[in-house]
């Protein structure tokens, strides 16, 4: 048994993104639903082999659906996801618009999935920046790394932790590279073997 | 991404960021410098990342031995390169750091924290 899963904003390229790995790590859906604007109703989009046409989200009702992942701006999350919420759907929105809400859990799952208990408050679960997702994960194991010849008894704490980042304008994924490239030369090379 | 940082790590870490968009299609790329209470290694940090979830480490000391935005692209993993001690402080730890921003950044994390989400609280998968 699966879940009845959303993806709001599907035609954009994080929703499509989303709807590609859902396939790929074989979430299990029992039925999922694709949603746009209404100027995108009819839209096809891939999920695994599937194509699923996309629906409206003004008109959509979100009864009976466990979860929505939303991938859309702030301005038509603040509207939607509280509506998806309320009817006890649990939304989980890549807007910045609840991620510094003290009731939303902001989760990075390798580093915080614990977090996720807090879902309840509003039903609603944000995801964080890109830069601070990849940040995190990094950080982690060396914040809560310790010792194995016992010498210390805590953790190493990164007390201070000075960031320069470069990005891209992210969300621009141009459609050509949606066929991704199958190598890439540092994955292929022996990435894991020692290194001086 | 000091706010964020805070919320998701905890209140005693600090973070100082500067962002800046550059011509690149996919991929966001860090370089970071940590300071920690106690003194971590080099080697005993790339071992621990290499066993870390999430993360791949590559980080030979050649010609490409380090990743950058174009080699991360459709990838789920974290990239970590260039780990090396910060000489110019007592616990210092540089590193670069490359992921896929539609991915891990945000459509993967997502999907991750739906399946944590059904595996710990709807329970029905």
């Amino acid at each position: 048994m699966g879940y009845r899963v959303a993806v709001v904003g599907a035609t954009g390229n994080v929703g499509r993104e989303m709807l590609n790995i859902l396939a790929e790590r074989e979430f299990p859906v029992d039925e999922i639903v694709a949603l746009a604007s209404r100027k995108s109703m009819g839209t096809e989009v891939s999920f695994g082999d599937k194509t699923l046409k996309c629906k409206d989200l003004d008109t959509f009702d979100f009864t009976g659906w466990d979860m929505a992942l939303f991938a859309v701006g702030s301005d038509a999350t603040k509207i939607y996801a509280p509506k998806a919420a309320a009817s006890g759907c649990v939304v989980i929105d890549n807007s910045s618009l609840y991620r510094y809400d003290p009731d939303v859990p902001l989760i990075v799952p390798e580093v915080n999935a614990d977090a996720v208990l807090g879902y309840q408050k509003k039903m609603i679960i944000a995801n964080p920046n890109c830069s601070t997702a990849q940040m995190v994960v990094a950080l982690k194991p060396l914040h809560t790394a310790r010792r194995s010849s016992g010498l210390w008894s805590r953790p190493i704490n990164p007390c201070r932790v000075r960031v320069k980042r470069v990005s891209t304008s992210f969300g621009t994924r141009p459609k050509a590279s949606i066929t991704r490239p199958t190598t890439s030369p540092p994955r292929n090379s022996p990435s894991r073997s020692p290194s001086t | 991404m000091v706010a964020e940082t805070k919320k998701i790590m905890g209140k005693d870490i600090k973070v100082t960021a500067t962002c800046v968009r550059v011509p690149v299609f996919v991929g966001h790329s860090e370089s970071i410098n940590i300071e920690t209470e106690e003194f971590l290694d080099e080697h005993e940090a790339r071992d621990i990342l290499r066993e870390a979830p999430g993360i791949m480490v590559v980080d030979k000391r050649e010609d490409g031995g380090y990743v950058t935005p174009v080699e991360c692209v459709g990838d789920f993993a974290t990239f970590i390169s260039r780990i090396r001690q910060d000489s110019t402080i007592d616990n210092g730890l540089n590193l670069w750091c490359v992921s896929d921003n539609l991915r891990k950044g945000a459509a993967l994390n997502a999907v991750q924290i739906a399946e944590v989400l059904g595996q710990r609280c709807l329970k029905k998968g």
